[in-house]
């Protein structure tokens, strides 16, 4: 037999129970006479009170439900005219958006003159949060991803520069450590040298020397990172070996001296005694031996490899420095890296007087006839 | 031009008067109906509710014109929420809810929250008159005698269920005036169905209680809680 508590048995009586459970109950009342009794009980208390009545109802204010009607209606139109104005964005759309965003009742031809003020409520501004997406918004969000944009790309830019600039001077250690090498195996200590006639006359002459001496194997070591272009460029002009210049043919040397030095530049020497000397290796920390290449159309022919920022300069004592300088000769202490005290593209006039050739430059001024 | 929601033509009235709640608030909502029916069906919800939903608000908040202004408010929460209203459940509930939520707002905008219980002061409709609920309750009329009129229990009734603690109020009300179910109240009270059980049984033991001061001769047996 079902057992029914007093709460269901209210239940049942207030008619809050589902159909379900009134069946239940009226199965286990027809079964069990206590429970019917306790029934009846329950059932005379409720009515005493009043509780079986139907409900006493007061009569609604006149006309409630066509006021709540038009309530809605006005206030669907008042959110409407809202979203008109909301989807302005300059001050004369906005003016121009109030003056068509009318309630219907003020529409009539006697009210031309009036304009109405849309204000917003916090439900319509709530409801055109989430179903439009204004111009503002989207000139928010596009100013905001301006401002982001314009807070990351020079950070960007920046640290890919300065991974260019990185890699650059990772090599130029390389290349260092192969000139220290190949100086430490000359009896003088000297360098590379530029000779001052025929195929070796040219400052390129540094790469193709390392290379034939097996100081430098890859090939991709002599261009810099930091000029893409040129490495482009000079894609598929391999760097010769000694031997392959001295046998190339006048074409074939005129592109090797213009493209073997790579993407950097190398000392052009030194004159002493009307004779040219290779530079000799005394550990100078201020003398360069290799840099970025330098660039004729720039001014104190700065090298274009790091975006005109400056150069890697590769000094004597193997320490590898960016130099920023938009005038080497002008704003450093250095010696001009890319001209001699006379002002030449040319060796230097004296021991230490450094200058870095790109790969055609030659080590004597050429005197025109 | 604004279009009158509440002039009904009268080949429509037929079938419009067969439709559940929840058929027109959902033929309400697709937007793929015509604006006349549409507005037809939204006018026909508020009219049916126009009764049993003002004088449940005129209860809850204790003042016909606030009921009134919560009355509208529902009614524009139901057009606002109506993407909310999911097809299978009951109008009837989510309706209360909302104007539930309606009236406590009200309620908290203009301060006038009247907590009452069986041991609270109370100044009743702007009446200055002090005392418990039980005092409230007690007769001026010392014949036990005198027996209630319809009318006059359901007023007594009201104002009793009126002058009772919010939550068994709030149940009482639901089911008796509102006609819900244990398990639509529990809905829109956002409490347990074995809540709003509890609730009422409680507010029918402090209404046979409140009998029992105002006619002690024959005192009626309170709802036990214990099974049968």
């Amino acid at each position: 037999m079902t057992r029914l508590s007093h709460e269901q048995l209210l239940g049942y009586l207030l008619g809050a129970l589902d159909s379900k459970e009134c069946i239940e109950i009226e199965r286990a009342l027809a079964e069990c006479p206590v429970a019917a009794a306790e029934f009846e009980k329950i059932r005379s208390s409720l009515d005493t009170v009043g509780l079986l009545d139907e409900p006493t109802q007061e009569e609604p204010p006149l006309c409630l439900a066509s006021r709540t009607c038009e309530f809605v209606e006005d206030q669907i139109a008042a959110y409407q005219a809202e979203t008109v104005v909301l989807r302005a964005v300059t001050a004369d759309a906005i003016q121009a958006a109030e003056e068509t965003a009318r309630p219907a009742d003020a529409a009539d031809k006697n009210a031309d003159k009036v304009l109405t003020k849309v204000k917003l409520s916090p439900v319509s501004r709530l409801e055109a949060q989430g179903r439009t997406l204004r111009k503002l918004d989207l000139a928010i969000a596009c100013s905001v991803i301006l401002t982001g944009a314009a807070l990351c790309l020079p950070l960007l830019f920046t640290s890919q520069l300065q991974a260019k600039i990185t890699g650059c001077q990772n090599q130029l250690r390389q290349l260092g450590l192969a000139l220290q090498n190949y100086s430490d195996l000359q009896p003088d200590g000297s360098f590379p040298a530029v000779l001052a006639n025929g195929p070796r006359s040219v400052a390129g002459v540094y790469a193709p020397t390392l290379l034939s001496n097996k100081l430098i194997e890859n090939q991709r070591t002599f261009f810099c990172p930091g000029n893409p272009q040129l490495v482009a460029s000079l894609a598929g002009k391999p760097i010769p070996t000694l031997e392959q210049l001295d046998a190339a043919p006048d074409e074939q040397l005129e592109m090797y001296h213009r493209t073997m030095g790579g993407g950097y530049g190398y000392s052009l020497g030194y004159q002493q005694d009307e004779t040219l000397q290779p530079p000799r290796n005394g550990r100078r920390t201020s003398y360069p031996l290799l840099a970025d290449a330098p660039h004729d159309s720039q001014p104190g022919r700065v090298s274009t490899n790091h975006d005109r920022m400056g150069q890697n300069m590769l000094f004597e004592d193997g320490q590898v420095r960016f130099i920023k300088m938009s005038n080497p000769a002008e704003e450093t202490a250095l010696d001009d890296p890319f001209h001699n005290r006379l002002g030449e593209v040319a060796a230097g006039i004296d021991f230490n007087d450094a200058v870095l050739g790109r790969s055609n430059d030659r080590p004597m001024p050429v005197v025109l006839p | 031009m604004k279009a009158t929601l509440t002039n009904f033509e009268t080949s429509t009235e037929s079938t419009i008067a067969t439709m559940t709640d929840e058929q027109l608030l959902l033929g309400y909502c697709d937007e793929s109906n015509s604006e006349h029916d549409r507005r037809e069906w939204f006018a026909e919800l508020v009219h049916r509710y126009e009764r049993d939903l003002f004088n449940y608000l005129r209860r809850y908040l204790g003042d016909a014109d606030q009921a009134d202004d919560a009355f509208q408010a529902t009614f524009l929460q139901v057009h606002l929420k109506r993407d909310q209203f999911e097809a299978g459940r009951a109008f009837r509930p989510w309706l209360y809810t909302l104007a539930t939520h309606q009236a406590i707002d009200l309620q908290r905008r203009n301060r006038r929250h009247r907590m009452l219980s069986l041991d609270r002061q109370t100044a009743a409709d702007g009446d200055n008159a002090d005392g418990k609920l039980l005092d409230l309750l007690a007769s001026s009329e010392p014949n036990p005698a005198v027996q209630f009129t319809a009318e006059e229990r359901g007023r007594w009734l009201s104002e009793t269920i009126a002058a009772m603690p919010v939550g068994f109020r709030e149940a009482i009300e639901l089911v008796y005036f509102q006609d819900l179910k244990y398990r639509e109240a529990a809905e829109v009270l956002n409490v347990p169905v074995g809540t709003v059980k509890s609730r009422v049984h409680a507010a029918v033991n402090k209404l046979t209680e409140a009998w029992n001061e105002l006619f002690p001769g024959e005192p009626l047996a309170a709802v036990k809680a214990d099974e049968t």
